[in-house]
This record gives C-alpha cells, structure tokens and sequence, in this order.
C-alpha cells in the first residue's frame, strides 16, 4: 500500500544509512502483522483508513526514528547547571550596562535615542551572548571536558555564606573611612574656595553650598549607619532601607554635581585669569559629558541595596524566626 | 492523586523491569510481533517505538542474536537470547529478587521509629 511506503520512506530519511533498510524492513513485517490482525478482527480486508490508524499509532516518522538512534545532546546534564549559572551571569553583565547606560543617555540627551533601538540592541545582545555561551559550552562537552566535573573535593567547596551579615571588620573600615571623610569635608569644603592642595586655588560657584550641605547631610547619615553596623553586624530591613535612602540621595547628588558646572575657574601659580577660566570650562563641560556614566555607577548602586532588600525579605518569608528587627 | 505523577513514575518503574521481562521471554526464539504479544498477554503491554529499539539496544550489546528467516511465507526477524544474554539475566535475576525482597521489607514495617 502507498501509505506503508511513505510512512516507511518517512521513517529511513531520519535513519542513519547502515540501518536504514534493516529497520524498515523490520518496521513492515510489524505494520503487516497488525494489519493481519486486524482483519482477522473485522472479517474483511483493511481498508485506507484502517492502514492510517495503525500509522498513527505507530508514531510520528521522526518520533519512530529517533527512538532507534543514540540519545544526543549538546549539553550534558553534568555541565548543565552550570551552563545555566554562566549564561545568567553573561546575560546580565551584557545587557545590564546597555540599559543603565541607555537610562542614562536618554535622560540627558534623549532627543536622540529611541526605545526600539534599545530593544533592538537587547536581543542583539541577547542572542550573540547566548549563541557564544552555547558555542563554549558545546564544544566542551564534545572535548569531554565534563570529565573535569568527577574532579571534585568536598575540602574545596567555599565556605558557608551568611548574606546578611556585616563584617566586623569591614563596618569599622568603613566607619573609620567615613569620620575621616566626614572631618576632611567639614573642614576644607565649607567655603566656595579650595585651597589645601598647595599651588592651587579653586573657586566654585554659589550652587556649590547645596552640595556642601548635601554631601556633609549624605556622609553623616553614612557614618551612623556604619557606626550601628559596628554595633549590630548584621542587615536588617529598616537598615538596608535606611542605607538605600542614603545611597539614593548621595547618587543623585553627585550626578547632580556633574552637571551643575560648579567650578568657576581653577587658578594655579602663573595662570592668567582668562587660563584658569578656561580650565574650569573644560572641567566641567567633561564632568558634563560624563554625567551618564555617574548616573549608571548611581542606579548600579542603588540596585544593588534594592536586591539586598528583596533578598531580606525573601528569607523572612522563608524563615519562621528570621535574623533580629532593631535598627 | 496526580495522574500524571503516577504516570511518570510507572514508566520510571517499568523502563528498567521491561530489559529482563524481553530478556525473559527471549529465552524461546521469538520474532518482534509475537514478542510484543507474549509480553501483553503477560501483562507487560509494550509499543512498537519500544520495543523494537530496545531489541536493537540489546542486540548491539551482545545480550541477544538475530537472524531474517522465513515464517509463513514472510520474512521475520526472530530473536533469542546469546550465551552473554543467559548469564546477564541470571545476574539480572539476582539483582531483581534481591530488589523485590528490600521492598517488601521496607513497606512491611509500617515504621522504625525514626522520625
């Protein structure tokens, strides 16, 4: 019948050449016996639509075929998870800092830049990233450099993690850091003249006050959080609000500096005026220009106490008696 | 109760059983039809997509012989087992009963006390 030869061409096209015929044969001699069986069941002769019935349960030709060749893939499942973790990881170093930078130039220039070319630059990203990580992977596994996973020592896992908590010694460092900042600042920033660097004399604008202000407000609240740090060595949830609230506004201080040109003219010994002028312009027309990188480094920062707080308040869902509430 | 779960978990259950139930069988020279019938019969229906793949496996592995012989004026296949495929199932035997008695243990005692 027509439709056992095209169910069994079907079949041969997915087969490898040595077997082709082999199982095919082997493949009518079965389709023939069910049909026999059939007819003796109905007492008469099988017509078209018995003959497809019993191809259909059969399988689809691909389905049938692939069943008789060895299991393939291109990742095995040794070197799967970390596939996984590496693409995750690529994906985001890839496309995080496109879309940062991409906040960033269109809140300064967006005149210029449209959302579809954002779009279309994500799956660009997306896809070649992907496509190169496959590749890697690929080959590995074709190389047997999952071998390389039997090669393991319970000695050699890291140490156990505990996400929330604060270094000690890193909350004094950061305590010690702050003070110094903080006295440095109050001392030789207050006034819209800079002159402890020695030959130098830089004058700043009026505006410069806000920052004086903002900074000195943006560095106390810092230090008092890294003084409780200190004293609690943990995250807590009002503390990683607290943290994000100031990072949030000393980020957006400082982009806000970037693009206040806040220098008036930068004198040193010998300049002219119109010299020292001139230098204040290109300062700040650069710290212009760079504003959007400051505004990417600010959102990084602030996404990056964002996650802290999803992830305290993921583990005090998870945790019936969760890490101390204080500070 | 998950229908599906249950599903997954029979075929997981079987997919290991059906290797000595066809080595089993094959013991009696039998070609892939009348196999797949005795096999139904014995309450271990198989598919065709099964079976015949696993014959194959089997066969590649020494465990079985084949050979094309005529049998009511058609060409059939006919397997039965090797002298490999003999002392694999024995082995195999061991393995099963061996297996069947830690379960029946095991789901005997309601509970050790352990929790």
């Amino acid at each position: 019948m027509e439709l056992i030869e095209r169910y069994l061409q079907a079949v041969k096209f997915w087969l490898p050449e040595a077997q082709k015929e082999d199982i095919a044969a082997e493949l009518s001699e079965e389709i023939d016996a069910q049909i026999a069986e059939r007819e003796v069941a109905q007492g008469h002769p099988v017509d078209d639509a018995d003959v497809e019935a019993i191809l259909k349960k059969l399988g689809r030709p691909v389905v049938v075929a692939n069943r008789y060749l060895p299991a393939g893939h291109l990742i095995g499942p040794a070197f799967f998870p970390v596939y996984r973790f590496v693409l995750k990881v690529a994906l985001a170093a890839t496309m995080g800092p496109l879309v940062l930078t991409w906040i960033g130039l269109a809140m300064f220039r967006g005149d210029q830049l449209h959302l579809g070319a954002l779009w279309g630059s994500l799956w660009t990203a997306a896809f070649s990233t992907a496509a190169i990580v496959t590749m890697v992977f690929a080959v590995l596994e074709r190389v047997g450099g999952s071998k390389l996973m039997d090669d393991w020592s319970p000695r050699k896992l890291p140490p156990v993690r505990h996400p929330n908590l604060i270094p000690r010694g890193s909350a004094m460092f950061e305590l010690a850091i702050n003070l110094g900042m903080l006295v440095f600042w109050a001392a030789n920033l207050r006034t819209g003249t800079i002159t402890f660097i020695p030959g130098l004399t830089i004058t700043l604008n009026p505006v410069w006050s806000w920052f004086y202000w903002g900074f000195l407000l943006s560095a106390t609240a810092t230090t008092t959080l890294a003084a409780v740090s200190v004293w609690r060595p943990y995250w807590t949830p009002a503390r990683a609000w607290a943290r994000l609230a100031v990072d949030a506004f000393g980020s957006a201080m400082f982009v806000w500096l970037m693009r206040a040109s806040v220098v008036a003219s930068f004198g040193y010994a010998g300049a002219t005026a119109p010299r020292s002028l001139e230098i204040a312009q290109a300062i700040n027309m650069w710290s212009m220009r760079l504003s959007p990188w400051g505004l990417m480094l600010g959102l990084v920062v602030v996404l990056g106490n964002a996650y802290r707080i999803w992830r305290l308040r993921r583990r005090q869902g998870r945790v019936a008696h969760p890490a101390p509430l204080g500070v | 109760m998950n229908i599906e779960v249950l599903e997954n978990l029979r075929g997981e259950l079987r997919r290991g059983s059906v290797v000595l139930a066809v080595l089993g069988a094959l013991r009696t020279e039998q070609y892939g039809y009348t196999l797949r019938k005795t096999l139904g019969d014995r309450g271990l229906a198989m598919d065709e997509g099964t079976l015949y793949p696993l014959l194959r496996r089997l066969e590649t592995q020494g465990l079985l012989t084949s050979m094309w012989r005529e049998h009511d004026k058609r060409n059939k296949r006919f397997y039965r087992l090797s002298e490999d495929g003999e002392q694999m199932l024995t082995q195999l035997l061991v393995e099963w009963r061996a297996i069947d008695q830690s379960i029946q243990d095991i789901v005997k005692e309601p509970s050790n006390g352990t929790h």
